[in-house]
């Protein structure tokens, strides 16, 4: 594979090769990483070679039989003229018919084949892809767009695959079918042999390089004046009523003009060199067909050659470049997909560890309705608890954007915390960092003693979790939606954690219970209901230490605040065991059980950390 | 590729011809590509005949007669120029194609742009993210379609029935064989047809449902990760991709039954032929030229058809753009009216049971709300409740589906809003929609642009600044700190405050703020309820659009809106009119 990929690329000097480093700073040439990242995607493709081999023969066999009808087919012909006996051609006759039927065959098992191996390469990718993704440390998952990052696993993992279809698979056969062509052609005369194959080099690089070059060229259009094109294209659409009122819809259909016309001059060189591409193949093809009539003359007027050997030489050049004329398209793909593959190496960040089929156990996808699947987390025989600390800690989204400075907290084992703070002081960005799915910007945090960066993601989330008020209700049942927290949950520890969230009305109320489909096709839930669900996955997870994000918003005062108090009081164990620590953030003050301990986050980036006040009359007004 | 991608929309169901008229009738690029292209392609069609005739007579001539191709020199160069001649044609025809579908598309473009913007926001509201696409992405679909597809389909035009006439000029007997297996080109093709039909259908949902579940598991991949269970999911990418892999690859056994027929037709009648032809010459029955020419020839005869075979994808998707762009250019935009406009400062705006059809009823539903000059009237009402629609009938931008929009004049005279000359109605308003729309240019062009002609002094530019709350912003980033396009370079807030100051130095009579401080926190909120109450004070008519309360305080007259809500039978009803 890698053979064809750089006999498609002779317009690089480099002999370099390989380079051994696999991983590259982002700030690396474009070629350069391009390249790399190009060989990093076209092995997450996973590409079985005996799939491959079964579709480039296939391929091979479609393009030889047209190639060796058009032999034999000449050689009958002019043998035939020599008038032999009928039963000294009865060979050719049959064999002339049944590669007439051959090449239709074997061109629908090619397109088979190398389809079916490119879809699975496809799928492979998107899995690795996924994988990549889920294993990325820190925000970088939350700061690439949704849409960005479908169009990564759609469209450009797909272009990985049009690579084996237009490039690889077409490379490949064109190789061999130069040989084959060479070497039938070798032993009628030398001189049109190495005509034909002088012909055949220069149609497989001129052709595919002027082709690499216009796609190239489309490719910088496209990312240099394409977008402007865009925005502006949008920008009309968008605003047509405001402008039309204000008057000014002409002026920027002006604007838009403008766009145009530089999209269209960026695009434009790109048509010289892709029509040489498309043209250089028929050019070629004078110097095979000159130097084959050529050397048919000598060999029949000297050498003694047969007529269906001059017949074969006669003819035989028209028929030999159906190969190499993919080329251009396969060169061209390449480019697309080199450009594709850089993208997706952005979106799933600098190479990780090699993925490998996942071990971890769990139950199967049945029916493609299971979410999450391994067991192996929150099983019943519970760890003891360790204590999470935060040391000189200051958390944000990069230095410039500290939203917590320098704090210092300890979740003894047991203990229940409350994070109050006005709006955008930065509650959700703590509690991430406090779990460790964001980076600290400066300080630590450690679990039982070691910081987080020390230890394997594995091994922190068996001790702590976090449920974010942003947390993605799947589309699926209500118990595929708690199995998310813990792969081994029963219906009945579903019930139980649905009854003590408060929900257990609303799951009776559902037409097919624990078993409805929630999300855009099924029954879709309101903000309390969506809250509690969430709420209930942190019960039957049960986790030693968890981190909530506003559990009770969305909730009327009187429920929210009775399950604020659940989830801060260290001796009950209706929601969370009691031992289990827990980090809670909240709006409701008022609602705070007296003597939890309460970090008040102040809009500065400062904190306190106080003991929350007994309080008087209110605290029995709500039932 | 011949899988389908997600987002691509493909209707299949329809036929349609191969070359929209329209295309060739409005679009001079496409026009003149396809009359440059038939031509070219009756250059290629000669210079592949006269190959074969001039190669069959050079092999001719030294089988039969032991002449060295070398003696005949001008039979060479002919054979050169021919060759070199089909090279030309294919280089000529592919950098013009190349610069008809840039050309094409740009025009295209631009048509379809300026004709949606005009044809107001219910054509917007009607296609909306179709048209985006179609405007952006759609288009770039006709290259691949004037690029590679219609040079094939016009050569299977020429080069074909060309190649067949010169093969019955020469041998009858073939070009019988070749007449007969054509046919069945188009009948198998036919048959497969039949046999796919639903088929890429059933692939496209299928795809949607690969794509919404992928989505679900994107989107919640966080989640996972915070509860350390970001490691099973894959195994459900996988599943969803085989699954999904199954369903192309089934389809896919039919759809490429249709290249298998191509190619199967084609080297049959090659094989046909050359066995035909041989016989004959075993018994002396033909001459070897034209054997051999025709031998050269057959193969031309269907290389075209199975050329347009192997882009038929480029062609759906081509022919499928050209026509959805051709119908919404089809849409006639709302006339203009005659009327002028009355003096706003002191006419009265009136809408009277006006209802427009919405998705699934109308909205707004039996509107009557009159802006008398020099208050300020809210609008108010749950979203979609069609606040802005009715913002939009007001100011003509949509004609309404029941009741009527009327502009009453100081001496009590009515005229109907859609007969006015609208510009006549625009020069008089502000509009300030929910994502602001500025033009670009610095901070102080872009002040000074709204204000009347000369009337633009630096005090007058301060003042309303500082009104705006933009004095924060100036004293950040200077007067000249520029403002791009949809006013890149601000934040929303910003832009919004921009825009409030640009209403204030606007000498418009009427002012419309669609939901002003939908950007703002509460402290600049009240600075817009304090710009609400100047630009009352000016004497100016002020219409908001809002739900929040505090604007409504500010607001002499309001009005509540609510929607009709159909059941979906009556609701296409109503789409029928």
């Amino acid at each position: 594979m890698s053979a064809v990929l750089s006999s498609n690329e002779n317009n690089s000097s480099s002999g370099s090769g390989s380079s051994g480093s696999g991983s590259n700073a982002g700030t690396s040439s474009d070629a350069v990483s391009g390249r790399s990242s190009l060989r990093r995607m076209v092995e997450l493709l996973e590409i079985p070679r005996s799939r491959l081999l079964a579709a480039v023969l296939a391929a091979i066999a479609t393009l030889a039989s047209s190639f060796a009808l058009a032999a034999l087919a000449a050689w009958l012909v002019t043998t035939a003229w020599t008038m032999p006996n009928v039963l000294d051609l009865t060979v050719a006759v049959v064999g002339v018919r049944a590669l007439g039927i051959s090449r239709g065959v074997f061109r629908w098992l090619d397109r088979m084949l190398t389809h079916d191996v490119a879809l699975r390469g496809v799928v492979s990718l998107r899995t690795n892809l996924y994988s990549a993704l889920a294993r990325r440390r820190g925000d970088t998952l939350s700061r690439v767009r949704r849409g960005d990052l479908l169009a990564r696993l759609g469209d450009d993992a797909q272009e990985l695959g049009d690579l084996v279809i237009r490039a690889i698979v077409p490379g490949l056969v064109a190789v061999v079918m130069t040989v084959v062509v060479v070497l039938t052609i070798a032993p009628l005369s030398l001189p049109a042999a190495a005509c034909m194959l002088l012909a055949l080099v220069l149609a497989g690089v001129l052709a595919p390089l002027a082709a690499h070059r216009a796609a190239r060229l489309t490719e910088t259009a496209v990312v240099e004046t394409r977008s402007e094109l865009t925005a502006s294209g949008l920008g009309v659409l968008d605003d047509a009523t405001a402008l039309r009122v204000q008057g000014r819809l002409d002026e920027r259909m002006e604007e838009l003009a403008r766009a145009q016309s530089d999209h269209d001059a960026a695009i434009d060189r790109a048509a010289l060199p892709s029509a040489l591409a498309a043209a250089s193949i028929p050019a070629v093809m004078i110097l095979a067909v000159l130097g084959s009539v050529l050397a048919a003359g000598g060999a029949w007027l000297h050498g003694g050659a047969g007529a269906g050997a001059i017949g074969m030489l006669v003819l035989l050049p028209l028929s030999s470049f159906e190969a190499v004329t993919a080329l251009p398209a396969a060169a061209s793909q390449l480019a697309r997909t080199r450009a594709a593959a850089a993208r997706l190496e952005d979106a799933v960040g600098p190479d990780s560890p090699t993925p490998g089929p996942d071990t971890t156990g769990g139950t199967e996808a049945a029916d493609g309705t299971a979410v999450a699947a391994p067991g192996g987390a929150g099983s019943a025989g519970r760890p003891t608890t360790p204590r999470l600390s935060a040391h000189g800690l200051s958390a944000g989204y990069g230095r410039d954007a500290v939203r917590v400075h320098d704090l210092d907290l300890d979740l003894a084992p047991g203990e229940r915390i409350a994070v109050t703070g006005g709006s955008g002081t930065g509650k959700t960005t703590l509690v991430q960092t406090l779990a460790g799915l964001l980076e600290p910007v400066a300080g630590s945090v450690r679990l039982g003693g070691d910081d987080l960066r020390d230890l394997p993601e594995d091994a922190v989330r068996a001790q702590a979790i976090a449920l974010l008020e942003d947390a993605h209700v799947f589309a699926t049942t209500v118990h595929e939606n708690l199995r998310v927290a813990r792969g081994d949950v029963s219906a009945t520890q579903c019930a139980d954690a649905l009854r003590a969230v408060g929900l257990e009305d609303w799951v009776d109320s559902l037409p097919r219970g624990l078993d409805t489909m929630l999300g855009p096709d099924g029954t879709t839930i309101s903000g309390g209901e969506r809250r509690r669900l969430l709420l209930a996955r942190a019960v039957v997870r049960a986790a030693p230490i968890t981190l909530l994000d506003e559990p009770t918003e969305h909730l009327d005062a009187a429920r929210g605040d009775d399950l604020l108090r659940r989830l801060l009081d260290p001796a009950d164990g209706s929601l969370l065991p009691v031992g289990a620590s827990a980090l809670v953030v909240t709006h409701r003050v008022e609602a705070i059980p007296e003597g939890t301990t309460v970090l008040h986050i102040l809009p500065g980036g400062g904190h306190e950390l106080q003991r929350a006040e007994p309080r008087t009359a209110e605290h029995g007004s709500t039932p | 590729m011949d899988q389908a991608t997600p987002g691509t929309g493909r209707h299949s169901g329809e036929r349609r011809p191969p070359l929209d008229p329209r295309l060739l009738r409005e679009v001079a690029a496409a026009r003149r590509h396809v009359v440059r292209t038939t031509a070219l392609g009756l250059v290629q069609s000669g210079a592949v005949i006269a190959t074969a005739l001039l190669l069959a007579r050079l092999g001719a001539d030294l089988l039969v007669d032991r002449r060295s191709p070398l003696d005949s020199p001008a039979l060479l160069a002919a054979l050169v120029v021919a060759l070199g001649v089909r090279a030309l044609a294919v280089l000529v025809e592919q950098r013009t194609a190349h610069q008809a579908a840039t050309a094409a598309i740009a025009d295209l473009r631009s048509r379809l742009i300026g004709h949606a913007a005009r044809l107001g926001p219910r054509a917007g509201a009607g296609r909306g993210a179709d048209l985006t696409t179609l405007a952006t992405t759609g288009l770039e679909k006709l290259r691949p379609y004037l690029v590679g597809y219609v040079p094939q389909l016009l050569l299977s035009a020429t080069v074909t029935p060309l190649t067949l006439l010169t093969i019955l000029l020469l041998d009858p007997t073939s070009a019988g064989i070749a007449v007969i297996t054509l046919p069945l080109v188009p009948l198998f093709m036919i048959l497969i047809g039949r046999l796919t039909v639903g088929r890429s259908e059933a692939l496209l949902a299928d795809t949607r449902t690969l794509w919404s579940q992928m989505l679900d598991l994107v989107d919640g991949l966080p989640t996972l990760r915070a509860l350390g269970r970001e490691r099973g999911p894959e195994k459900m990418v996988r599943a969803l991709g085989d699954r999904h892999r199954r369903s192309t690859m089934g389809s896919l056994r039919y759809a490429f039954l249709s290249s298998m027929v191509l190619e199967l037709l084609g080297t049959l009648c090659v094989a046909l032929v050359a066995v035909a032809i041989g016989l004959r010459l075993v018994y002396g029955d033909m001459e070897l030229a034209p054997a051999l020419a025709v031998l050269v020839l057959i193969p031309e005869v269907y290389l075209p058809l199975r050329q347009v075979g192997a882009q038929f994808h480029a062609s759906t998707d081509g022919v499928a753009a050209v026509s959805a762009a051709f119908d919404v250019l089809g849409e006639s935009a709302p006339a203009d009216g005659t009327a002028a406009c009355p003096d706003l400062r002191t006419a009265t705006l009136r809408l009277d049971g006006v209802g427009v059809h919405s998705r699934d009823g109308l909205a707004p539903h039996d509107a009557d709300l009159v802006v008398r000059p020099g208050t300020v009237h809210a609008i108010a009402g749950a979203s979609g409740s069609g606040k802005t629609t009715a913002v939009q009938v007001m100011l003509g931008l949509l004609v309404p589906d029941e009741g009527s929009a009327r502009v009453v004049a100081a001496d009590g005279t009515a005229t109907a809003i859609q007969d006015l000359r609208r510009e006549s109605l625009w020069s008089q308003t502000m509009l300030l929609p929910q994502r602001p729309v500025l033009p670009t240019g610095s901070l102080r062009e872009v002040l000074a642009e709204a204000a009347p002609h000369g009337s633009a002094d630096q005090n007058r530019l301060d003042r309303a600044a500082r009104a705006a709350g933009l004095d924060r912003v100036i004293a950040a980033r200077g007067w000249d700190a520029p403002v791009g396009r949809g006013g890149s370079g601000l934040s929303l807030g910003e832009r919004q405050r921009l825009a409030l100051a640009r209403a204030l130095l606007a000498p418009a009579p009427l002012v419309v703020l669609d939901e002003p401080t939908a950007h703002l926190d509460g402290a600049t909120e009240d600075l817009v309820l304090d710009l609400v109450r100047t630009l009352r004070a000016e004497g100016r008519t002020v219409v908001l659009v809002a739900h929040r309360s505090r604007l409504l305080d500010v607001a002499d007259e309001v009005t509540q809106l609510s929607p009709m809500h159909v059941g979906p039978d009556e609701a296409a009803e109503g789409a029928v009119r």
